[in-house]
């Protein structure tokens, strides 16, 4: 019964969006009156309570262990403690987009009930919100509904949720990361709206400024959690891979962090507002696409969910609707969008401005490489795959123009022309510095050093040795210092330094050993001890027992590979000594022929370093949003 | 902005839209799987204990459905398949990694729709077919593998692909 009333709550939802929708869209005809529009909005939150009810029953279902409905039965497991009862929800497609659905109707609930009735917009942002709920509503329950139920004869116990995804990063980094994929679409909307108004009235970018600083947190946070779940959790050897769906979530982050700073011009001195709608609907709708490329299957990815077309050319049609509604918008009305003054060259503008069109390249880059084996395999019939060193070579560079940016704009002044003597001298300190810090770290390194991860390296330098010097100078003389832009852009330095730093020390050894034998070189002693088998509830555990000798010091460690029986899936799980500077990570492979194993040792460093310059950016962002009234 | 640099915002996306519709409906004609394979030569136990090899079922047409007990699609699959077996389709059970007690009970809970049933315990046989997991079925028709479907087999699929053969 529960099942269905669950699944009725949600086609209310969407009967009363198409509703809300529709009384808008004939509104218009009518000469639009308070009450029609208050109905609409009332239609718009009983459709959102509803929703909210729908999920609340399905998290019960779930953690009640409702076999009977198809997705539970499938995904979950009357074993697993009740945080994966409940996050086994978005283990797969039809849970997840059911999720998604959800943070997407929160947030422009939240929205919608915050703008003043009264404006001329309001009617066109729920409008556009009802229409973007609607739509994927109707997704959710003509192709991939979660409602559906095994009757007569329900399993008497599920199917377990994929090992790989038991683990404490599963509950957190899907939402994390949907709820700044969706946060978007309140800019989406707004702008929508705003540009189907047409009266283009001035202050519009405070109203949604800060909505764009919280999404954008949201959305950091997320793909650092997922990085971090990968290094940590799943044993991949590293924090970042260039899989095609980290590919489709970095395109939205960078758009967004594009719009974050063009929407920051725009308020503060009026300029550069085309860019800023367009990037606000381009962020929204990379977020789409992106959706779009993890569930069409289109892809091979370590994330893609069940292959099926029917699903993929539904949400390309969906997206595709969206993009030519609102860039159609945009194109056909933003010709009449003045900006209020025009970009002085050499101010702090026209940086920000330079930086839009170096975030478009990289978009566009990223994009590329995303696309480029499907255009080989469907008109070339060949198969390529392009890895990380098309995305280190494009980065690279890019990363050095925006390091440059980043610290001319930081020198410069709004709307005024910036004085060359003045800002070299003060850059030149950091220069010198980062220069001199490169060329001692290549000389530590035997010259070894490529060159992209020496421009790494100095841009990561560069920035953190400017802001430091503007801190300096600060706590001196009192120096006027932006705090949020400091503490972020000290993170995005700190994060380049670290990459660089990680790519450049870290190395990996990779060992074949049987118990009871040693490998020993000159800096660590490596011993295979022991080899034990654990049975346990639902899986078997081999460990390995290994002892390390490093710097006079002794650590040992225990990796194991796990046979999961109700799948029959292998997984390995690492283990790691995490120190302040270097990460020491054991995997243990496959058993060779002569029974001897192999390993893998990796010795990582500023690993931990990464996550913290993560934590930094959004922690100057918040400084940023509290600003914001 | 220029009038006619407008349209860029129109077309970049349409492109982009062509371009994927494109990709899809190439994959979709993937998905459909036409083969022309041998069956691989097999001598395996059943699951009532007889020994079963390649040659046994080297003439007539065969559904092979490689099913296993811990499979949770087999069990939505699996009244589609009595369906079948009632109207006279005969399918060969491919028990794939499974517990030999626990395919039997399953069997004997939820009536069987399998004329025999294969006990692969080892995957042998399912690794020379190229099985990429449970449920999954083939058409066998005189020896040769001619249609294989990934996944719940059901009306639509069996109209498309396989009814044609019976």
């Amino acid at each position: 019964m529960i099942p269905e009333i669950s699944h009725l709550l949600t086609i209310l939802a969407a009967g009363l969006f198409l509703f809300s929708f529709l009384v808008i869209l004939s509104s218009n005809a009518l000469r639009s009156t308070d009450s029609i529009i208050r109905l609409s909005l009332n239609c718009f939150n009983a459709a959102t309570i509803f929703l909210i009810c729908a999920f609340i029953l399905y998290v019960y279902l779930a953690v009640m262990d409702d076999f009977s409905v198809k997705y539970i039965a499938m995904h979950s497991n009357s074993d697993l403690p009740i945080f994966y009862k409940i996050s086994s929800i978005w283990s797969s497609h039809e849970g997840s987009m059911f999720l998604w659905i959800l943070f997407l109707s929160l947030w422009l609930w939240l929205f919608v009930n915050r703008l003043d009735t009264q404006s001329n917009l309001f009617r066109y942002v729920i409008f556009f919100s009802a229409m973007v709920l609607l739509f994927f509503l109707l997704f959710l329950l003509v192709t991939s509904s979660p409602f559906e139920r095994i009757l007569p004869l329900a399993p008497i116990n599920g199917g377990d949720i994929n090992p790989v995804l038991q683990d404490p990063a599963l509950v957190i980094h899907p939402p994390m990361l949907y709820l700044g994929y969706v946060g978007f679409a309140v800019p989406f909307v707004y702008i929508c709206a705003y540009l189907a108004d047409g009266e283009f009235r001035q202050g519009w970018e405070t109203i949604i400024q800060k909505w764009s600083l919280y999404a954008w947190a949201f959305l950091t946070l997320g793909i650092g959690l997922g990085s971090w779940w990968a290094y940590y959790e799943l044993g991949w050897g590293g924090y970042w891979f260039w899989d095609p769906v980290e590919n489709v979530a970095l395109m939205p982050w960078l758009a967004a962090t594009a719009f974050t700073h063009s929407i920051h011009a725009s308020t503060k001195s009026g300029v550069l507002k085309s860019w800023t709608l367009f990037l606000g609907l381009s962020v929204f709708i990379l977020s789409l696409f992106g959706a779009f490329i993890v569930r069409s299957g289109i892809i091979d990815s370590v994330h893609s969910f069940a292959n099926d077309p029917q699903r993929g050319l539904t949400l390309l049609l969906i997206t595709g609707v969206i993009a030519l509604i609102s860039f159609g918008l945009f194109s056909f009305r933003s010709i009449k969008i003045v900006n209020s003054r025009l970009v002085v060259s050499g101010s702090k503008e026209s940086f920000l401005s330079l930086n839009n069109i170096l975030m478009i390249t990289s978009i566009f880059s990223v994009f590329l490489g995303v696309i480029y084996p499907l255009i080989t395999q469907y008109f070339y019939s060949t198969k390529v795959s392009i890895g990380p060193p098309y995305y280190n070579t494009i980065f690279a560079p890019l990363i050095f123009i925006a390091a440059c940016f980043i610290a001319l704009s930081v020198e410069s002044k709004w709307q005024r022309k910036w004085k060359l003597t003045e800002t070299l001298s003060k850059l030149s300190i950091p220069i010198l510095i980062s220069c001199f810090l490169t060329f001692i770290v290549q000389s530590l390194h035997q010259y070894s050093v490529s060159l992209i991860q020496m421009i790494g390296l100095f841009s990561g330098i560069f920035i953190i040795s400017i802001y430091a010097f503007k801190l300096l100078m600060n706590s001196v003389n009192r120096e006027f210092i932006n705090w949020s832009s400091a503490v972020s852009h000290l993170g995005f330095g700190l994060l380049l330094f670290s990459i660089a730093g990680n790519s450049i020390f870290s190395y990996e050894k990779n060992l074949k050993l049987n118990v009871n034998e040693e490998y020993i070189t000159e800096e660590l002693e490596i011993s295979f001890d022991d080899l034990s088998l654990k049975d346990e509830s639902n899986h078997q555990r081999i460990i390995a027992q290994i002892n390390m000798k490093i710097h006079e010091k002794i650590i040992s460690f225990s990796p194991e590979k796990r046979k999961y029986f109700t799948r029959g899936q292998v997984t390995s799980e690492t283990d790691i000594e995490a120190t302040f500077l270097r990460d020491i990570y054991i995997n243990i492979g496959e058993q060779l022929d002569d029974g001897s194993w192999t390993f893998r040792v990796q010795f990582n460093y500023l690993i931990k370093w990464i996550w913290f310059s993560v934590l930094l950016m959004i922690l100057g962002i918040l400084i940023r949003s509290r600003a914001i009234v | 902005m220029k009038s006619k640099i407008r349209y860029i915002f129109l077309l970049v996306p349409i492109l982009i839209i062509v371009f994927f519709a494109y990709v899809i409906s190439q994959s979709q004609n993937e998905a459909s799987q036409p083969l022309n394979l041998e069956l691989p030569e097999f001598q395996l136990q059943t699951l009532d204990d007889k020994t079963l090899s390649e040659k046994d079922i080297s003439s007539g047409t065969y559904l092979i459905n490689v099913w296993a007990s811990w499979c949770i699609t087999c069990r939505v699959e699996h009244p589609f398949l009595i369906d079948l077996k009632d109207k006279g389709v005969p399918i060969i059970g491919l028990n794939y990694k499974d517990n030999k007690d626990d395919a039997i009970n399953w069997l004997k809970n939820f009536k069987s729709p399998y004329e025999i049933s294969i006990h692969d315990f080892y995957g042998t046989l399912a690794l020379d077919l190229g099985v990429t997991g449970a449920p999954e079925t083939y058409l066998l028709k005189d020896g040769i593998i001619v249609r294989r479907h990934i996944g719940e087999l059901n009306i639509e699929k069996w109209r498309q692909d396989f009814e044609e053969f019976f």
